[in-house]
């Protein structure tokens, strides 16, 4: 099934963050609970890891872009 | 709480101690005090050579170190006293009340007047005199701050304080604010740094800590991730986003353009001009070379250009 990552809100007044680093690339399966992708709000680096097991698909958002929070930033097959 | 004993002021050895305590140590309430020999330590996601005067560093002999957690540029010296908490992470956001108020607390404590300000700072009369940053993984997170106490703040201006204005990228950019020493706001301020270390450490500790040094085989695994990742340019200066620079600048009175695209700290297409003589065969050596310092330097000599490197980062 495919389905979307989207910038997740990891706090009430978080709006937006910046995509920093794709831990996996596109082909790349991933078990739940592995870290895939990093994001930067508040001076703080967070590891965001997989809610489930999928294959990375498309990334729509490339490193470095400020995302707002719910916005669609990579494809996964799950 | 539990407390491991550093006293390295090598800022490259300091990040690879932390980093493996919040990789390894089986603890979840870790507490740790260092300074740093003189650096700038630059936040994980930026641009090094936007935010450092990386030439003037390399001439003074400042470390030009690249961290863990988020964030901007800071200076380090021995005038400035770090501090780093590791627990379990309550939540994925950042929660910096949590190891900030203990250490405004502390200092209160110690007839200091600092406020936890803005998001993650701490001031005195709205001079900041601590910045701090996170990282979360793996339920954990890794808080740090500064703590300037008696830092040469001339330093602090002239080495992270970059050439913003040259670069244009994206990625995550320093924001300044005024800052102070600490030990110019003591009624007493014949309490020299280390010191000023010693009754932080008893004031954070009431509830009692238990001192822990690393074993061999931990020393070890510091020491190889020090070498291998922190004292790296892959790390340091490789990871840098994609960037695009351009500067105008007087050489030998002539008015030179340098611009060029870089990725991975790795230039790309570049341009010289006015592209005549020695700055059109520099222009050519340029493309294709990673941005070290050293090979800059070189490259710029063998073309006849030297110093001219300088102007390139």
């Amino acid at each position: 099934m495919k389905n979307e990552l989207k910038m997740p809100k990891l706090r009430p007044e978080m709006e937006k963050a910046v995509l920093c680093a794709w831990l996996k690339e596109p082909g790349q399966a991933f078990r739940k609970g592995e870290p895939i992708y990093e994001i930067e709000t508040e001076k703080v680096v967070n590891q965001i890891e997989a809610t489930e097991d999928g294959v990375m698909g498309r990334q729509l958002a490339d490193e470095g872009d400020e995302v707002a929070v719910g916005a669609a930033i990579a494809e996964v097959e799950e | 709480m539990v407390y491991y004993v550093n006293q390295s002021n090598d800022p490259y050895f300091n990040q690879a101690f932390e980093e493996s305590l919040f990789l390894n140590a089986p603890e979840d309430d870790i507490l740790l005090l260092w300074r740093n020999s003189p650096a700038v330590v630059c936040g994980c996601y930026q641009n090094p050579f936007a935010e450092v005067s990386v030439p003037a560093a390399l001439e003074k002999n400042v470390a030009v170190v690249r961290r863990e957690t988020g964030g901007g540029t800071v200076y380090h010296d021995p005038g400035n006293v770090n501090y780093t908490r590791i627990a379990r992470a309550e939540g994925q956001g950042a929660d910096y009340g949590r190891f900030i108020r203990p250490v405004v607390e502390a200092l209160n404590r110690l007839g200091i007047p600092a406020a936890f300000t803005r998001t993650c700072d701490i001031s005195i009369q709205g001079l900041k005199v601590s910045g701090s940053a996170q990282k979360i993984a793996g339920g954990r997170v890794l808080h740090h701050g500064t703590l300037l106490y008696d830092t040469d703040l001339t330093a602090l201006r002239a080495l992270a304080n970059g050439r913003q204005a040259h670069y244009e990228a994206k990625g995550i950019r320093s924001a300044p604010w005024p800052v102070t020493n600490i030990r110019s706001h003591l009624a007493d301020s014949t309490m020299d740094t280390a010191q000023f270390q010693q009754a932080l450490f008893c004031e954070l500790t009431r509830g009692g800590a238990e001192p822990r040094a690393l074993t061999a085989a931990q020393l070890d695994e510091v020491g190889r991730l020090a070498e291998e990742k922190f004292r790296s340019w892959e790390w340091t200066y490789g990871r840098t986003p994609a960037f695009s620079y351009r500067r105008e600048f007087l050489w030998r009175g002539l008015r030179v353009c340098a611009e060029y695209e870089a990725k991975n700290a790795v230039i790309g297409s570049v341009r010289l001009t006015p592209e005549e003589g020695k700055l059109a065969a520099l222009e050519k050596s340029l493309a294709g070379l990673a941005l070290r310092p050293e090979l800059l330097r070189a490259v710029c000599e063998t073309a006849g250009c030297p110093g001219l490197w300088t102007f390139l980062i």
